[in-house]
């Protein structure tokens, strides 16, 4: 449902591909299947995510999308 | 964010300005000299406030923010190219002789690679969500392409056997290979990168400085073709295809504004909502 969710609110901004990335390579990083992936990896993820689109997004747009992330996983 | 400009009011006004001179210089039962110096001064006016347009917007983005220095690298290119064309002006307004090197060559030599550095720029930015291999490889393969284009359909055919001076045919190859080289190639590896991704709104800003890049490279090299084939006038339409590349890349720094704003009003309440929570 998470994982929904997070690619939903990215897929707009950076296209499913790297959204779908985005999501599986947070859970290879904090060592979990996404299938275990649950309300405490949110902080993790949304620190993959902004570690993402720094470069690539304005800072406002960046604070904008981790916001819908945690407002759709909460 | 912070706006210090209205570079929409600015976009919409220099795209009106640019339409009008490109009919009125093109269709204008005026002398050759009055239709080059009409175009020479409406393409110095337009380009600069494309330039104070894209400046403008780079300068809002925070001193630490990567788009904040891509931007400036676009904004300083197109700057450079105005002031190549504030030059331009001046010296069929004051009938001043071409030096080696003239002083507007400077400038757009300078836009080359100020351009291709923000193109590098966005690149790296996003090596770490796509691969760069596949467009670096297609990219080769199409600049190595052009480049025999270049070679067996302008060099080979027009330049080596007209007599013209050696300046001259140094300048109509070197400078449809620095199209080539400096604009079309970044330009179009940038666009593959991005399409890997979709239509995702962060690259839509860098879609449009990619076709303006493209525009600039082609109309320049058919300038050049069509001088070196004689068939060139000066303050036709074709002298108005790098201004609508300019346009084109100022209206990508309007979308990278637009984007930046989009998220203001949201972030803003969300952070006022913090502290009761």
């Amino acid at each position: 449902m998470i994982r929904e969710n997070v690619v939903a609110a990215l897929e707009p901004w950076i296209g499913s591909v790297a959204a779908d990335t985005c999501v599986r390579a947070t859970a290879l990083a904090v060592g979990k299947d996404l299938s275990e992936f649950g309300q405490a990896d949110i902080a993790s993820l949304c620190s993959n995510v902004r570690r993402l689109l720094a470069p690539i997004a304005p800072s406002t747009a960046v604070d904008g999308v981790i916001a819908q992330i945690q407002t759709g996983a909460a | 964010m912070k706006r210090t400009v209205s570079p929409l009011v600015v976009f919409v006004l220099g795209g009106a300005a640019t339409l009008l001179l490109a009919m009125y210089s093109t269709f204008a039962i005026i002398s050759d000299e009055a239709r080059e110096y009409t175009s020479a001064l409406g393409v110095a006016a337009i380009s600069t406030m494309c330039a104070v347009v894209i400046i403008s917007v780079a300068l809002s983005f925070g001193r630490r923010e990567p788009w904040r220095r891509q931007w400036l690298f676009v904004g300083l290119g197109v700057a450079s190219y105005a002031m190549g064309q504030v030059v331009r002006a001046l010296e069929i307004a004051l009938g001043a002789p071409a030096a080696f090197l003239p002083a507007p060559d400077v400038f757009v030599i300078a836009q080359y690679f100020l351009l291709s550095a923000a193109f590098i720029a966005v690149a790296q930015s996003y090596r770490t969500i796509t691969d760069a291999r596949r467009p670096a490889v297609i990219v080769l393969l199409f600049g190595a392409a052009s480049l025999v284009a270049l070679w067996f359909g302008l060099v080979v055919p027009f330049v080596i056997p007209e007599s013209i001076g050696p300046l001259e045919a140094v300048r109509a190859t070197l400078y449809p290979a620095a199209d080539i080289l400096f604009l079309l190639v970044p330009a179009v590896f940038v666009a593959l990168t991005l399409a890997q991704l979709g239509g995702m709104r962060f690259a839509r800003p860098w879609y449009l400085v990619a076709a303006g890049s493209a525009v600039l490279a082609l109309s320049d090299a058919t300038r050049i073709w069509l001088t070196v084939t004689g068939n060139y006038l000066p303050g036709t339409l074709i002298d108005f295809g790098p201004l609508a590349a300019q346009l084109l890349i100022a209206a990508g720094s309007l979308a990278a504004a637009r984007l930046a704003e989009e998220f203001m009003a949201p972030a803003k309440s969300s952070a006022e909502v913090s502290p009761a929570i």
